[in-house]
């Protein structure tokens, strides 16, 4: 495995309460693997990927589990040893709103050769803009524009240097949170074709991060649904996409809509995922599930049904 | 190589032209600036009636108080009175209509011509406005300066501390302490000298030197820093504090900016996310504050001067509004206006150094 996380726990501090935003999950993704989330607005998608890059902030309430990265479990690092050894050259970031994630006031070529030179993955500048470049070339970034600042780039152009960025430094895992939501439709298809294709010729490992089912059913091998902080579902795609197990990843796939389909009101989930601060102790799809019955409410455990984790009582064993 | 040569050729005259446009700008700025300055200066004509008043006063006494006059006839006299009112009429240029005037000031103004003041006279006897304003700029910037580049500096510096140790015991301090500020630096200077000068002895009550000055170079330093130490003082005591938690405030804000997490998601150390990712993008900003603020200094300020007894260019234009002093008043102000001008172009010229948005708008944008 190359990444195995164990009990991954990420609270927030309010005024109002303490916000689980990542409560208690567990997963794990082997080299060469690709691996999606997908899940409403609010369900803590962005707080995951955080929390597993440790880009904590201020109100931070509870961090705790372990993050196993080829074996090693780096919860246990120091935040400069986290900061030399993990950062970019083992994990990179795809930022969800990456309109804003470059610096306004620096050149594009700075900015991607900037984390090379700081973690020594180049010793000199020369070398980390050839590694810039190529990188550059793999995502169909023109290259005559690499002198120019990130205002004077389109936001797909933006979106391509900062994956650039990313897999400049050849890192083991990729994280993509939402990478194409700020873009227009056409240069979503077109990044994403550029993903799987830098996949399939690289080797690339990814955890991508979206809200978009539609996208992950595209370009994923595993997906993860997630709801209100914790992971319901773990399949592998195919079976997925076919024959969801969990009611809420049913609900889910019934509400993309479809091209060829006649329908006068497009399928969606009645009520609202469930508050992060102090969620029920019930199952917490239960308030909107369509499959409701009396042991929903307690909160289920997870069941393993062929390889594939749900988090729900329908698949107790032995009924 | 053609190809580049010529682009660079058409982006320098670009430039050329920004700036261009840009003085030309702060051209008619300046003069439409200086002419409402001589309008309110003179009251818009007022301070001439004023002014002739005075004299028909000045020309009617002297006739009454002459026995040579006494034999005239009062007819014949008043005749002789308004002979002298018109001499001195025109000695004063009071014989032409204020508009006309208006516009001869204007072009004296701008050529730095000040020419004489009405009443004042500086501190060594002259009566030529330019003495009168420059012998008391110096002392103005001493104390202005000193204590604004303490205050601008040390803020700055704080404020960047503490925008990383947010919620700290330092930074709940800083902000328990802001409503310091509510009071002005005079009323601090008065606490100051209370303290240290009148109970403690230890510092002086006010001016600029000892009296007499010494003649020793360095002494005379040591004793301008001892004067110097109480008014620098009551300045930063009744600004740091709200202008830290400004400067703190802001760096929070963009270090929220999500470039800045990415920064960290790529490994860089804290220091070089705040040299890169915090101070850099607001370098445009700082700059314009302080060479805004710098420009505020140079007024001097008349109620901390009058505190400390500071041979400041504050008290002087006070002095000079009070006895109805236009040409000192105007002359102040064409001074201060040309400073004004030429730092917002300086700053013009800054900006377009660090902000690359900018710098697009003087060479007109990329070519595609």
């Amino acid at each position: 495995m190359l990444l195995d996380v164990k009990n991954l726990k990420f609270y927030y501090q309010t005024k109002r309460g303490i916000v689980q935003a990542v409560d208690n999950i567990s997963f794990s993704i082997r080299r060469n693997s690709s691996l999606v989330f997908i899940g409403e607005s609010g369900c803590g998608k962005t707080s995951l990927s955080k929390a597993i890059l440790r880009l904590l902030p201020r109100n931070v309430a509870e961090y705790s589990g372990q993050i196993y990265f080829d074996g090693v479990n780096v919860m246990e690092y120091d935040d400069e040893k986290f900061r030399r050894e993990i950062r970019w050259k083992k994990i990179a970031f795809v930022p969800q709103a990456a309109m804003n994630a470059l610096n306004p006031v620096l050149k594009i070529e700075d900015q991607l050769a900037e984390p090379l030179l700081v973690g020594g993955l180049a010793s000199t500048k020369g070398e980390a803009l050839e590694k810039v470049k190529e990188a550059l070339r793999v995502v169909g970034f023109p290259l005559q524009f690499m002198k120019r600042y990130p205002f004077e780039l389109s936001g797909g152009m933006r979106q391509r240097a900062i994956i650039a960025m990313a897999l400049a430094a050849k890192p083991d895992l990729v994280i993509l949170d939402e990478p194409t939501s700020a873009l227009d439709l056409l240069t979503q298809a077109n990044i994403m074709n550029e993903l799987k294709r830098i996949k399939k010729e690289f080797g690339l490992t990814y955890i991508l991060i979206t809200h978009d089912v539609g996208t992950a059913s595209e370009i994923s091998e595993n997906v993860a649904v997630m709801y209100a902080g914790q992971i319901v579902e773990l399949s592998d795609a195919e079976r997925f996409f076919c024959n969801p197990l969990h009611p809420y990843s049913e609900k889910l796939l019934e509400s993309i809509p479809r091209l060829r389909q006649r329908r006068d009101v497009l399928e969606y989930i009645p009520g609202q995922p469930p508050s992060l601060i102090n969620p029920p102790k019930n199952c917490r799809f239960s308030d909107r599930c369509h499959r409701r019955f009396s042991k929903c409410d307690h909160e289920p455990p997870v069941f393993e049904v062929d390889g594939r984790i749900v988090k729900c009582w329908l698949y107790e064993r032995g009924e | 190589m053609e190809e580049m040569g010529m682009t660079l050729a058409s982006n320098l005259k670009r430039i050329l032209k920004y700036f261009l446009v840009r003085i030309i700008i702060m051209a008619i700025t300046l003069l439409i600036g200086v002419y409402v300055v001589i309008l309110v200066a003179n009251m818009g004509g007022a301070v001439d009636e004023i002014r002739k008043s005075e004299i028909r006063e000045a020309v009617g006494r002297r006739l009454l108080g002459d026995e040579n006059y006494r034999i005239m006839s009062s007819e014949e006299r008043q005749k002789y009175a308004k002979m002298l009112e018109e001499i001195e009429f025109k000695r004063f240029g009071l014989d032409q209509p204020f508009l006309i005037r208006s516009f001869l000031y204007l072009k004296q103004a701008l050529t730095l011509d000040l020419g004489n003041a009405e009443r004042l006279t500086s501190d060594t006897g002259s009566r030529k406005v330019k003495l009168i304003i420059l012998e008391r700029l110096v002392p103005t910037l001493v104390l202005m300066m000193t204590s604004f580049l303490i205050l601008f500096f040390s803020a700055l510096t704080f404020a960047l501390f503490l925008s990383r140790r947010y919620g700290s015991f330092f930074d709940k301090m800083i902000i328990a302490l802001a409503p310091l500020s509510a009071a002005p630096a005079w009323f601090y200077g008065i606490f100051l000298i209370l303290i240290f000068a009148a109970i403690l002895k230890i510092l002086p009550f006010g001016g600029m030197v000892r009296v007499p000055p010494p003649d020793n170079a360095f002494e005379y330093f040591l004793s301008l820093l001892r004067h110097l130490v109480l008014p620098v003082f009551s300045v930063l005591l009744s600004s740091i504090f709200i202008s830290t938690y400004n400067w703190r405030t802001y760096f929070l804000i963009y270090s929220n900016e999500d470039y800045v997490e990415m920064a960290k998601a790529k490994g860089l150390s804290s220091a070089m996310i705040e040299r890169r990712y915090i101070l850099r993008p607001t370098m445009p900003a700082i700059v314009t504050s302080f060479a805004l603020s710098l420009i505020t200094q140079w007024m001097g300020s008349i109620t901390l001067e009058t505190v400390f007894n500071w041979p400041g260019l504050g008290r002087r234009i006070y002095e000079a509004i009070s006895n109805f002093d236009s040409p000192v008043i105007v002359g102040a102000n064409v001074i201060y206006a040309y400073l004004l001008a030429t730092t917002v172009l300086v700053l013009d010229v800054i900006y377009a150094i660090l902000d690359p948005r900018v710098r697009v708008e003087a060479t007109g944008g990329v070519e595609q």
